[in-house]
């Protein structure tokens, strides 16, 4: 009972200051609203910023385009393929409606080759068609596929053969065409891989590799073992290593080695059931007596081929690039292909997300490099802070109401009776001084 | 009033040091946004490079030492590189404890061999008989139907032609039955008139009965009935005149035999008109009888024809019985094709039948051969290399165990791959250059192409001659090595490529009271030559003393603002 007089007898003498208390802090909610709005909005651009910044492999079109007259659209294509055995065997092609090898891209270079040259007609006629080596003439390719492969150093000097072997697993990229434009390293040393193959046991490695086996990243001229064959180190590589990268699978060990030489990791078995041929069959002698092999590097299924090529209207790149892949059906595609060009803004983001799960879906059965895995967490993440930057400018346009509201010129009836409000509870507050 | 004016204080302070932090710290921030970049001088030198490949030593007269499919090691009785002679034992066997393998292939193939022989035994039965029934009885109908319609498309023809057969038929019977009614009068006329004459003839005939009696020779002709006489006194006949009136028992005979004669003779063109009317009689009946008959048959006709359907419903019922042909004859031809798919099918089944028979029959006897087979023997002498087994662990088919090489004389050889351009200045015979590896002598033996790619790899082939070199070693060799030299040879690293071609950042200092000032200037360049580390490169505006942008935080753009920093190559990263 006595609590309850307490209680009573506080509020008896503390009512009139809580009461001006809660007034006080309604009457601020709105300058609360509109921080809160703020601090949303502005943490929503910031995150977005940072994290499509650190997505430099999709702004490379900008780069590859400066100083051009016209816009550049990157873009990437998604094969599929089957590993025989487990993820330590290259991708092999399966067929030509899912799958994409590399004698497709022979054909493929010359529909979008085809296409460039005639939204330039300016051109003259001698600078059009690819290049005689097969290049692509003012626009950029690349392709790759990866694969897990163990990697053993090699040990130059005599008498370190009794030592333990270091060795890891690590990622193998095989890669053909321009990959390092598309792919904006950090060279620690030495350079990529030139497209024009000088040496094709040439490797680069990355900058985890390289620690592990030499504890330095000055290694060019170093030797690895990679299926049973010597690879010559000529540069290593820094990728991206935000959290999202890590997060992507990017933090581990990984070589970039010229595309054909997957085929040291096909298993000799998957090799001749993909039908490649026997070499001890073929008589070099006399070639017209028994039929060349065929080329087992057709047997290898591409990942992922990436375009970068002029726009002179937008969006039309991604729909030529459809149109020069064989056997691309536009209306049940088999093959993925998106740009990367415009990937994060708002309608891209959208056209991602929604419908729920469509992406995924039509995603299903593709295996993704490192790279992509990243981008697509970080096309989540901008969407997640869009989400908040969208909720910052409700709040925003709350709290504007709020103080409209607040601050409006009240009505001569309202005034007064608030007036007289505001005067008895001063009568109040003064005879409570006085009793006191 | 006071509140206001330290609040206003307390800001205008707060702005101060913030302003002054920032003016502090204000370089440091800047350096944050703008890129690090490492830089280097572009400088003379050589590029370097080998085109070296490497190979796997491989024994050409290897023998391959075959294990025996689902047998189980027991002991080995040899390592790697020892050396066997050919039949010795190189691994026991455990005994086989379990030929459930053999029963179970056993008991597949007595099932087999009892189907093949109950199908054999089988009575071959014919399905089509049904069908054929039925397309016969379909057949019948309609041609039934087809005659029912034709003799409904004849229906008034038929029933007009009865009508005109029953009317001429009744005419003629008409005049038929009145002729057969005149010759039936004139007939009993002519029969009353020999009725008369023989009347006449039987008195006579009686009293030459008596006279027959009494002894006298009377004949009479059976072709004629003529009665002779002659007589025995006189001598004369019947036919010789008689007095008047007669005395002797000759003359009363001649005279009575002369008189029968004469009725004989009166009626015999009587009995001819008999005949004749008989036979009209006859005919008119005959004719009268035909008459009726087809007139019978007319009215039975007519009697038919107008209890034919109509012709819209017998056309029905020849289609309805097409149909019904149609029908029975699919069904005997999808019959017969059925029969003919059971038929091969039946036949596919005794085909894999015998086959799995012969397969079986083949393995039972690979299996008992296995299931007795106690050891693994040396094919051939000399070392034995690369064993596969472990004791306990089972084999599978053709796996090979373990080689066998010879201890001399062995025919080393390692392959390797280099690409077209450097292989076509090399040739048979050539000595490569071994740089990993250890043997004496590195000889090409085979120049072929790469299976991998054909057109830009070729396979060299080449012998190894060392006395020590045994399989799956692992060899390098060189195939030629290029060394020139360059004005301008920087990191690869460094030469970057865009929609105009390759180019490189040089970095253009400044200094300024605030600091040093770098930014980076595009250098369109000509790539001269690439080892994949360094390149050489080449271009008029390209400043020899400017220094280069070789790493970079990020891509570059031409005019960016770059900040100089040393990449610490050997330094860990945390």
């Amino acid at each position: 009972m006595a609590f309850k007089d307490t209680i009573k007898e506080y509020f008896l003498e503390t009512g009139t200051l809580n009461k001006k208390r809660i007034k006080k802090i309604v009457l601020a909610v709105p300058f609360w609203v509109i921080l809160a709005a703020v601090i949303l909005i502005a943490a929503g651009f910031i995150r977005i910023s940072v994290l499509t910044r650190a997505r430099q492999e999709q702004y490379m079109a900008t780069y590859w385009g400066q100083g051009a007259d016209v816009d550049y659209r990157q873009m990437s294509v998604f094969a599929r393929g089957a590993r025989p055995v487990d993820d330590t065997t290259p991708l092999m092609y399966v067929s030509s409606d899912i799958s994409l090898r590399k004698a497709d891209i022979p054909v493929i270079r010359a529909a979008i080759q085809g296409t460039v040259d005639a939204s330039n007609q300016n051109l003259p006629d001698k600078a059009k068609g690819l290049d005689t080596d097969g290049s692509p003439k003012g626009w950029e390719d690349a392709f790759s596929s990866t694969v897990m492969a163990n990697v053993t150093l090699v040990y130059e000097e005599p008498g370190n053969t009794d030592k333990i072997i270091p060795n890891t697993d690590a990622e193998i990229v095989g890669v053909g065409g321009n990959y390092k434009a598309f792919h904006p390293f950090r060279f620690l040393c030495g350079g990529f891989l030139p497209e024009e193959q000088i040496d094709r046991n040439q490797i680069v490695i990355n900058d985890i590799m390289a620690w592990y086996f030499f504890k330095s990243y000055d290694v060019s001229g170093r030797k690895l073992t990679l299926g049973n064959e010597t690879f010559t180190i000529i540069g290593v590589v820094e990728e991206l290593n935000t959290s999202i990268d890590d997060l992507a699978g990017a933090d581990k060990p990984r070589a970039y080695i010229y595309f054909d030489r997957l085929m040291l990791l096909v298993p000799a078995d998957a090799a001749s059931a993909a039908g490649a041929g026997d070499a001890a069959t073929y008589d070099a002698m006399d070639p017209a007596a028994s039929a060349a092999p065929a080329s087992t590097s057709d047997v290898l299924a591409i990942q992922c081929y990436e375009a970068m090529m002029p726009e002179l209207v937008s969006g039309v790149a991604i729909t030529d690039i459809k149109s020069a892949l064989p056997t691309y059906a536009l209306t049940d595609p088999k093959i993925f292909v998106l740009s990367n060009t415009d990937r994060y803004t708002l309608l891209s983001v959208w056209d991602w997300v929604f419908p729920l799960g469509e992406t995924q879906s039509q995603l299903t059965g593709y295996e993704l490099p490192y790279w992509e895995r990243a981008a697509q967490i970080t096309v989540t993440r901008v969407f997640y802070d869009m989400v908040m930057i969208f909720a910052g400018f409700i709040l925003l346009i709350i709290g504007g109401i709020m103080v409209f509201l607040r601050f409006r010129k009240p009505k001569p009836a309202e005034a007064s009776a608030e007036e007289a409000k505001d005067k008895s509870e001063e009568e109040i507050k003064l005879l409570e001084e006085q009793t006191k | 009033m006071k509140n206001r004016r330290k609040t206003i204080i307390r800001i205008m302070v707060a702005f101060v040091a913030g302003l002054a932090l920032l003016t502090f710290f204000s370089n440091t921030i800047m350096n944050l946004t703008i890129p690090k970049v490492m830089g280097e001088y572009a400088t003379r030198g050589n590029l370097a490079y080998t085109n070296t490949a490497t190979g796997t030593i491989k024994v050409e007269n290897e023998t391959k030492i075959t294990g025996v499919e689902g047998r189980t090691i027991d002991k080995i009785l040899v390592s790697s590189y020892d050396t066997v002679n050919e039949g010795d034992v190189i691994a026991t066997l455990k005994p086989v404890e379990n030929s459930d393998d053999l029963k179970e292939l056993q008991a597949q193939l007595l099932t087999l061999q009892r189907e093949k022989e109950y199908a054999e035994r089988a009575p071959s039965s014919n399905t089509l008989t049904t069908y054929e029934q039925a397309v016969d009885t379909a057949q019948d109908t309609l041609s039934e139907a087809q005659e029912a319609l034709t003799a409904a498309q004849n229906k008034q023809a038929t029933i007009d032609s009865a009508d005109a057969t029953i009317l001429d038929q009744s005419s003629q019977l008409a005049e038929y039955q009145s002729a057969l009614d005149y010759a039936t009068a004139e007939k009993a006329g002519y029969e009353d008139q020999i009725k008369a004459i023989d009347d006449s003839i039987k008195p006579l005939a009686d009293q030459i009965t008596i006279y027959q009696s009494y002894g006298y020779q009377i004949t009479i002709e059976e072709d004629t009935g003529y009665y002779r006489f002659t007589d025995p006194d006189t001598g004369l006949t019947e036919s010789d005149p008689v007095g008047t009136t007669p005395v002797t028992d000759g003359e009363k005979i001649r005279e009575l035999c002369y008189q029968i004669n004469q009725y004989i003779d009166a009626k015999a063109p009587i009995q001819s008109d008999l005949d004749a009317a008989q036979a009209v009689i006859d005919s008119n009946s005959a004719s009268i009888a035909a008459c009726e008959l087809a007139i019978t048959n007319a009215e039975t006709a007519k009697e038919a024809a107008e209890a034919l359907p109509s012709v819209s419903d017998a056309q029905k019922l020849v289609d309805t019985a097409q149909t019904g042909l149609s029908t029975a004859q699919q069904s005997l031809s999808d019959a017969q094709v059925n029969a003919g798919i059971e038929a091969d099918k039946a036949q596919d089944a005794a085909d894999d039948r015998d086959k799995s028979i012969e397969e079986l029959e083949t393995k039972i006897a690979e299996l008992e051969a296995k299931i007795e087979q106690t050891e693994i023997k040396a094919p051939a002498s000399g070392y034995v290399y690369n064993i596969s087994i472990e004791e306990g662990s089972v084999m599978e088919k053709n796996q090979t165990i373990a080689y066998v090489i010879p201890v001399d004389d062995r025919q080393c050889t390692a392959t390797f791959t280099f690409p077209s351009e450097v292989a076509s200045r090399l040739s048979i015979g050539d000595d490569m250059d071994v740089t990993m590896g250890y043997v004496d002598s590195c000889t090409i033996i085979n120049i072929k192409p790469d299976p991998d790619n054909p057109r830009e790899y070729k396979q060299v082939k080449c012998a190894i001659n060392d006395a020590y070199a045994f399989p799956g070693e692992s060899i390098t060799v060189r195939a030629d090595k290029s060394n020139k030299d360059y004005e301008c040879v920087i990191p690869s690293s460094a030469v970057n490529k865009d929609n105009s071609g390759y180019f490189v950042y040089q970095i253009i200092g400044s200094s300024s009271p605030l600091g040093d000032k770098y930014t980076v200037k595009r250098v369109d360049v000509t790539v001269e030559d690439d080892d994949g580390t360094y390149a050489a490169i080449s271009g008029e505006k390209l400043d020899k003393d400017a220094m280069i942008v070789v790493r970079s935080e990020k891509p570059l753009e031409d005019g960016e603002r770059v900040r100089l920093e040393d990449f610490d190559s050997d330094k860990k990263k945390t």
